[in-house]
């Protein structure tokens, strides 16, 4: 009996398993606003175009990713940077206002790549321009350095002669866990509330039911019908469990505190270190231009 | 003890049939998040035929003053760019909008082979926008091909294939561009 119930709930999780969709490409993670992984910016130049992007980023919260990669896997370079774009999220997520400078040495080709919101900032023309006059010349002379710092210089200078939007009012919280913040919160706060019941009622029915109400709103949330079930039936379980051991504990404890944590691991939190926080989920959409040398 | 247990039972069923209507629910909303995001997205990629068609007439009338002799192909740019304001269907703006890709290729080409035009500034920036634009495209309908997999895979796996036949919900065709559009032009000069 037992192990059919088991091979039943593996045909499940099999079959209800969310199919993601797969990406061509495996990206690196960003090193920083500069991510030399070709290893063609020398090393003061790279402190220095790091600091100018960082301090972009803070006065017109403009994001500009400047890119060198030794090959592009065999993909052209407009196919790599709209999805290297994606992956990172380069721009602010409401404003999308990002920039990809990259630059492949492999190919030797190099394109500008812009977020949905700078493209009437700059455009195509601009971006081949910055290209054809900036950054090209010095290519050909084998002078990567000074290409790209001069790139993106330029970038930077249409940028802030554009001006866009100010810094967001939003706070970085919120902006990691996305829309789900208040839901999370509040649900969390529910959960508090009910525990003391939980802890002083004999029954384990409050923590199990509230389990399934918090897993279909967190299944739902995902959009996923299997997830849904998934969890609905595992929160009911966990929940069903903390009720036990609260109201076994009660007398001992008081309730205080036991339990909290099988709630808050709904978040999956990533934290980035130093100045650089990563990039912030904006979107492009094939706008800009490349070039060859 | 007996009315314990009858309760338990109450609640096991409660339990139940609540997370299967939820479930339910959820997965319908599902099948019309996904179909919309379809729709949202294909309004994406006409939304840059739009920007092809508006960037023609500018691109067709420089590049005119360099090639008086190959005026076959603007007329052919002009009268794809025509039918193309003209289409009325999706169907019948994708199929437009891929002769209008076919006849820019050419001119492209036309515009590589030739140094004196390749050279000037004005028309540099604007073979920059048609290059941006056709890239932009192109991107908008792998997107738009992506959100059609997902839609069409919703419809046609368990559980949500059961809702999607009681609802009506149709798998969408995939965006295959039009023969001969990624085929690279011949031009005879």
């Amino acid at each position: 009996m037992k192990r059919s119930l088991s091979a039943v709930f593996l045909v499940l999780v099999l079959v209800l398993l969310p199919a993601w969709p797969v990406s061509a490409i495996t990206f690196p993670k960003a090193q920083g606003f500069v991510s030399d992984f070709a290893g063609l910016i020398a090393p003061a130049d790279r402190a220095a175009l790091e600091d100018r992007l960082s301090t972009l980023e803070k006065e017109t919260s403009a994001e500009v990713a400047v890119v060198t990669v030794s090959d592009l896997g065999g993909t052209t370079i407009e196919d790599y940077a709209s999805q290297l774009f994606e992956a990172w999220g380069i721009g602010k997520k409401d404003q999308d206002n990002g920039v990809l400078f990259i630059v492949s040495l492999a190919e030797h080709k190099a394109r500008i790549e812009v977020g949905y919101g700078l493209e009437p900032i700059i455009t195509d023309a601009r971006a081949g321009r910055i290209l054809d006059e900036k950054v090209i010349p010095e290519f050909k002379n084998g002078d990567y350095s000074t290409g790209i710092l001069q790139g993106a210089a330029a970038i930077e200078e249409y940028i802030r002669a554009g001006t866009p939007p100010g810094p967001l009012e939003d706070n970085p919280v919120r902006s990691a866990l996305g829309d789900n913040m208040p839901l999370l919160t509040w649900l969390g706060i529910i959960t508090i509330y009910l525990m003391g019941f939980m802890a002083r009622s004999k029954s384990i029915w409050l923590g199990g039911i509230w389990g399934v109400v918090v897993g279909t709103i967190l299944g739902l949330t995902m959009g996923n019908p299997g997830s849904t079930l998934l969890l609905a039936g595992a929160c009911g379980g966990l929940g069903a469990l903390l009720d036990f051991i609260l109201s076994r504990n009660y007398k001992e404890r008081a309730g205080k505190g036991m339990g909290t944590g099988w709630f808050s691991s709904g978040g999956g939190f990533s934290g980035g270190g130093g100045s650089f926080g990563g990039f912030s989920g904006g979107s492009s959409g094939g706008g800009g231009a490349s070039r060859g040398w | 003890m007996k009315r314990f247990s009858c309760l338990i039972a109450i609640g096991v069923v409660l339990v139940i049939v609540l997370a299967i209507v939820l479930g339910i629910a959820g997965s319908y909303n599902g099948l019309v998040k996904k179909s919309q995001a379809v729709d949202s997205q294909w309004a994406q990629v006409e939304t840059q035929y739009q920007r092809r068609y508006d960037l023609i007439p500018n691109l067709v009338n420089t590049a005119k003053g360099y090639l008086t002799q190959e005026q076959t192909i603007f007329s052919e740019i002009t009268q794809a760019r025509a039918s193309y304001g003209a289409a009325q269907t999706t169907n019948e703006k994708a199929v437009a909008a891929g002769d209008l890709e076919t006849a820019l290729g050419k001119l492209i080409v036309i515009v590589e082979n030739n140094p004196e035009i390749k050279s000037d500034k004005v028309m540099i920036g604007l073979m920059d926008e048609l290059a941006g634009t056709e890239n932009r495209i192109s991107v908008e309908r792998k997107r738009y091909n992506d959100t059609v997999r997902e839609y069409n895979s919703a419809v046609k796996s368990f559980p949500s294939n059961i809702l999607a036949g009681m609802f009506n919900f149709e798998e969408r065709d995939y965006f295959t561009s039009v023969s001969g559009a990624d085929t690279p032009p011949v031009v005879e000069f």
